[in-house]
C-alpha cells in the first residue's frame, strides 16, 4: 500500500481586513497520513477546522503553514499548498473530487447535466456523460421527472445528492467528503453508503466529515480525531 | 471688357476662353497667356512627381495639389492636369466622352488643349499618343507609346462604405479591405449579384483596392495586364492613381459569383459589331430602343471598312 | 505543463506625460489611478498572467481597476505603454491558399505565433490578421462589436471574409451552423442586428466571434444590462461554448457571480493593478487581500 496523502503540521488561519486585521482559527497542527484505497474519518465537535483540512488540500483555502504532500499519478510527488493554479486545476479534473456540503446551481443546466459536466471534461461523450448520470441519479432515488429539471428548485436533500452525484460520478483517486449524508433520510443515505462502500472496492482513497457517527464507523478505516 | 471676360460658372464657349486667353491681364496677376500647356512649371513638376508616385505604387491614391483651372471642378480638372503636365509639342491628343469625340465636353476640353499647347488632335484612337477620356477605354486595344488619362469623380473605392477619409486612408495603408468585401456579400444576399455597374473595384497589384472610375464594367478586363500607362485624376478631390503596364488587375468577386461584364442581346445598329460596348438610343416619337457602338471613332471605321455612309 | 497559450508580461497604459512618482503614487494603496504630481493616468501597471489552452481566466475589478484595458490591449484596440505579449498557437493555414483576399493576404504571409516573438511589436496588419483568426471578442455593448448597418449574417461573415473565404454559398452555411448553435434564428440571418434584443444581439457577437474558429476568446462584461433571464441564457451558451471547443477564455466582469460561474482562475485587480490571483473558488472562499475580502463580503 502505497502512501497518497501525508499532511504534515496543516495550519489554516484567516485574516479578517475587514474587521481590522482580527485572525480566526481554521484548523491547527493538523498531521495525517493515507494510504492508497484507505478511508479517513475526520470526527471532532463542530468549529474544529474539518472542512477547512478538506478545503486546503482541495486549494479551496490556502494553507496558512505546513505542507500537504501528494502522490500524483501524473505530476508525481507534489505539495498541494504550493503547486502551481493550473496543475491544481489539472488534478482537480482527472484526480482529487470534492463533495461540498452545498451545491453550486447552475441556472438552465438540468440535474443530469450537472452530473455529466465532470465526465464531459474530462472527454467522455455527451450521450455516454449522460447515461451515467442517468443511473447514479436513479441509485440516488432522485425521481425521473426530475432528471430534466434544474435543481434550483429541489428540496436539500435532493440537492445534496445531484451534489454527490456529480462528485462522485469521475471516480477520482482521491475523494474528499463533506457532510455528503447531512440533508438525507435513512433510505437514501443508505443509498449514498453503497457508493460509497462500492468506490472503496474499486480502489478510491478517501477523506470524510460525516455527522453521524455510525456511518463514520461504518465507512471509515481509520479515524482522526480532532481538538479543540 | 466686363462683358468679354464672361461670366463667371456657366458652360464654357471657345469664344470666351480665346478672349480670356487674348485679354491682357491686370497688374499683379500672374499671365497665363505665353506658357506652354497652361500650367506654369513648378505646378507640371509636382503633378509629374506624383504621377511617378502613383505609377511606383500602382493603385495608390496620390494626394496633389490641385490647380484652379477655366474649368469648374466637376468636369474634368484631374485629367486636365494630367494631360497638360504630361504634353509635349509632338504629342497627338484625342478626347473623348462616354465614348465619344463629339460631345460638348470632349469638344471643349480638345479645344482649349490645342489652344494652350498648340498640338495635333485627332479622333483615330491608333493615331493618338495621349487620350483624354471620360467614363470609358477605347474599344481598340492600346499599345505601350500610348497614355490613357481617365478623369475620375470620385476616386475613394472605400467612399461607399467609410465616409471619413482619415479612416479610409487608413485602411488603404492596412490592406484593410473587409469593409467593402462585407458590401459586396451583402448585395449578393439582397439581389443574388453583385450590383455594382460603374465604378467597380478592383484590386492592384495584390495590394491596393482602386476605382477604375465609372467605367462600365465591359472596360474593366482591359485594364489587366495591359501594354498601356493608365493614368487617374481627380481634379475636385485632388487625387491622382495609376495602373502601370503589365500589372495584375483583379474585379473583386467570390467563387460563385464571378465578376460578369454587360451583355447585349443586340448589335450595333451602325455598324453591326457585336463585341463592343453599346449606348441604348430611344426613338423620341415611337419610343424603339436602338443600340449604337459608345466608342464613335471605332464604329465609324468599321462603317468606313464596309463602305456605308458616314454621317459628318 | 504545456506552454501557455497567451502570455502578458508587464502591460502597462498610462495616459499623460508621466513623471519618476506616478507609479509608486497610485494603485490600490493610494486608491486611485491618477498621479498627483503630473496628472498621468495609470489605467494599468505590471499586469502579468498566462493562460492555458482550455482554460477560463477571470478578471474582476470595479470601475478604474483596468480589467478593460488589459482586454483591449490585448485585442489590439489600444497601443500599450510597455509590455509583452505572446501568443503559442497552432493554426490552420489551408484555407488561406485560396481566392481573392488570400492572394493579399498570403503576399504578407502570416505572422508565426510561436511563443517567441512580442506580438505589440507586430505591424498593424500583421495584429489584424492574428486577431482575425486568433482571437474572438465580444463587448459589453453591442455597437462596439457589431456593423448595425449590415445584417447579422454580414457581421458573421466580415471575419470569414478577412481570412479568406471566397464562397458565399459555403459562408452561407457556416453562419446558418454558428446561428444555431449560439440560438440566433437563422430566419432573421439578413436582418440588421439593431432590430434584435439585447441578448440576441450578444450571441450574434458570440457566432462572430468564433466564426474563424479562434483559440483566445475575450468576454467584456457580456451579461453586464442584461435580464436576468436573458442573462442566464448567454452564460448558459458560453459555458458550453468553452467546454466544447476547448478555448482559452478571459471573462472580465464586476460580477462575482459571472465570475464564480464561468471560470476556474480569477485575478483581481484594483486601481490598475492585480492585487489576488488564484483559483476561482479560492479567491472566493478564502481571499486574502485586503479588497479582495471587501468585495466578497459585499456581492450580494
Amino acid at each position: 500500500m502505497t502512501q497518497l496523502l501525508a499532511v504534515h503540521n496543516l495550519t489554516k488561519t484567516f485574516t479578517m481586513h475587514t474587521l481590522h486585521s482580527r485572525v480566526i482559527k481554521g484548523c491547527t497542527d493538523v498531521s495525517f497520513t493515507l494510504a492508497t484505497g484507505e478511508v479517513l474519518g475526520l470526527s471532532g465537535p463542530s468549529g474544529t477546522g474539518k472542512s477547512s483540512i478538506l478545503k486546503c488540500i482541495y486549494r479551496a483555502y490556502l494553507p496558512s503553514a505546513g505542507e500537504i504532500h501528494y502522490s500524483s499519478e501524473r505530476l508525481g510527488r507534489v505539495d498541494l499548498g504550493r503547486i502551481d493554479d493550473h496543475q491544481m486545476i489539472m488534478l482537480r479534473q482527472h484526480e482529487i473530487g470534492y463533495v461540498t456540503q452545498f451545491l453550486k446551481v447552475i441556472p438552465r443546466v438540468s440535474a443530469v447535466d450537472t452530473v455529466a459536466e465532470p465526465l464531459l471534461h474530462k472527454g467522455v461523450s455527451l450521450a455516454e456523460a449522460r447515461s451515467r448520470a442517468t443511473s447514479l441519479l436513479k441509485q440516488l432515488y432522485i425521481p425521473e421527472n426530475l432528471f430534466d429539471a434544474c435543481p434550483v428548485t429541489f428540496s436539500g436533500g435532493e440537492q445534496q445528492r445531484v451534489n454527490f452525484a456529480a462528485g462522485v460520478i469521475s471516480s477520482p483517486r482521491l475523494l474528499l467528503l463533506d457532510e455528503p449524508t447531512a440533508s438525507l433520510d435513512v433510505k437514501t443515505r443508505q443509498a449514498v453508503i453503497d457508493i460509497l462502500n462500492r468506490l472503496k472496492e474499486q480502489g478510491t482513497t478517501m477523506i470524510a466529515i460525516f455527522h453521524e457517527h455510525q456511518i463514520m464507523d461504518a465507512i471509515a478505516d481509520r479515524l482522526y480525531q480532532m481538538n479543540d | 471688357m466686363a462683358e468679354q471676360q464672361g461670366g463667371a460658372g456657366g458652360t464654357l464657349s471657345s469664344k470666351t476662353l480665346t478672349s480670356y486667353l487674348q485679354e491682357t491681364p491686370p497688374a499683379g496677376r500672374i499671365s497665363t497667356t505665353n506658357r506652354f500647356a497652361f500650367l506654369d512649371e513648378a505646378t507640371k513638376m509636382e503633378i509629374r512627381r506624383k504621377t511617378l508616385k502613383a505609377v511606383a505604387i500602382p493603385g495608390y491614391q496620390v494626394p496633389f495639389g490641385s490647380r484652379e483651372l477655366p474649368i469648374a471642378r466637376g468636369w474634368g480638372t484631374g485629367g486636365i492636369q494630367l494631360t497638360l503636365a504630361l504634353i509635349g509639342p509632338e504629342d497627338i491628343v484625342k478626347v473623348i466622352d462616354q465614348g465619344c469625340d463629339d460631345s460638348v465636353n470632349a469638344v471643349n476640353i480638345r479645344k482649349f488643349i490645342q489652344q494652350v499647347c498648340g498640338v495635333e488632335v485627332t479622333e483615330k484612337t491608333a493615331e493618338a499618343t495621349l487620350i483624354q477620356t471620360r467614363h470609358r477605354v477605347p474599344e481598340e486595344p492600346m499599345g505601350k507609346d500610348q497614355i490613357l488619362v481617365l478623369q475620375v469623380p470620385i476616386p475613394e473605392p472605400l467612399r461607399d462604405v467609410e465616409p471619413s477619409e482619415q479612416e479610409t486612408r487608413r485602411m488603404h495603408g492596412e490592406a484593410d479591405y473587409s469593409s467593402i468585401w462585407l458590401r459586396l456579400y451583402e448585395d449578393i444576399v439582397a439581389y443574388n449579384e453583385i450590383t455594382i455597374g460603374a465604378r467597380y473595384p478592383v484590386l492592384v497589384n495584390r495590394r491596393h483596392i482602386m476605382d477604375p472610375s465609372p467605367i462600365p464594367r465591359w472596360d474593366v478586363p482591359l485594364l489587366h495586364q495591359s501594354e498601356t500607362l493608365y493614368l487617374f485624376g481627380a481634379g475636385r478631390e485632388k487625387r491622382i492613381y495609376a495602373i502601370p503596364p503589365h500589372t495584375e488587375v483583379h474585379p473583386l468577386e467570390f467563387a460563385d459569383h464571378r465578376f460578369r461584364v454587360e451583355r447585349f442581346n443586340q448589335g450595333c445598329m451602325l455598324c453591326g459589331a457585336t463585341d463592343t460596348y453599346l449606348d441604348e438610343i430611344v426613338e423620341g416619337s415611337t419610343a424603339q430602343r436602338f443600340y449604337t457602338c459608345s466608342d464613335t471613332a471605332h464604329c465609324r471605321a468599321r462603317q468606313e471598312q464596309q463602305n456605308k455612309v458616314v454621317a459628318p | 505543463m504545456n506552454e501557455p497559450v497567451l502570455a502578458i508580461a508587464n502591460l502597462g497604459k498610462y495616459y499623460g506625460p508621466g513623471c519618476e512618482r506616478c507609479i509608486n503614487s497610485t494603485g490600490p494603496v493610494a486608491a486611485t489611478n491618477i498621479c498627483p504630481h503630473c496628472g498621468t493616468v495609470i489605467a494599468c501597471h505590471g499586469v502579468t498572467f498566462s493562460l492555458q489552452k482550455g482554460e477560463v481566466l477571470g478578471i474582476v475589478g470595479e470601475s478604474g481597476s483596468g480589467k478593460s484595458t488589459v482586454i483591449k490591449a490585448i485585442h489590439f484596440d489600444i497601443e500599450p505603454s510597455m509590455g509583452e505579449m505572446y501568443l503559442n498557437l497552432t493554426i490552420d493555414h489551408s484555407r488561406r491558399e485560396n481566392g481573392l483576399l488570400a492572394i493579399v493576404n498570403g503576399k504578407r504571409g502570416f505572422p508565426v505565433v510561436d511563443g517567441k516573438d512580442n506580438i505589440f511589436t507586430l505591424t498593424p496588419f500583421a495584429r489584424r490578421q492574428l486577431r482575425n483568426v486568433c482571437m474572438g471578442i465580444v463587448y459589453q455593448n453591442p455597437m462596439l462589436g457589431l456593423r448595425m448597418n449590415f445584417s447579422a449574417g454580414g457581421n458573421v461573415a466580415e471575419r470569414l471574409l478577412m481570412d479568406g473565404w471566397d464562397h458565399v454559398g459555403e459562408m452561407r452555411q457556416r453562419i446558418r451552423s454558428l446561428f444555431e448553435r449560439t440560438e440566433v434564428d437563422t430566419k432573421r440571418m439578413d436582418e440588421p442586428p439593431s432590430s434584435f434584443s439585447g441578448g440576441m444581439q450578444q450571441r450574434v457577437q458570440i457566432a462572430r466571434a468564433l466564426s474563424t474558429e479562434p483559440s483566445l476568446l475575450l468576454l467584456d462584461e457580456v451579461t453586464t444590462g442584461l435580464d436576468v433571464s436573458v442573462q442566464a441564457r448567454v452564460l448558459d451558451l458560453l459555458r458550453s461554448l468553452t467546454r466544447e471547443l476547448n478555448l482559452a477564455t478571459i471573462v472580465v466582469s464586476h460580477d462575482l457571480g459571472v465570475i464564480n460561474l464561468l471560470t476556474t482562475r480569477t485575478l483581481v485587480m484594483k486601481s490598475g493593478r492585480i492585487v489576488e490571483s488564484g483559483l476561482t473558488n479560492q479567491v472566493l472562499e478564502d481571499p486574502q487581500h485586503p479588497y479582495t475580502q471587501l468585495l466578497v463580503s459585499s456581492a450580494l
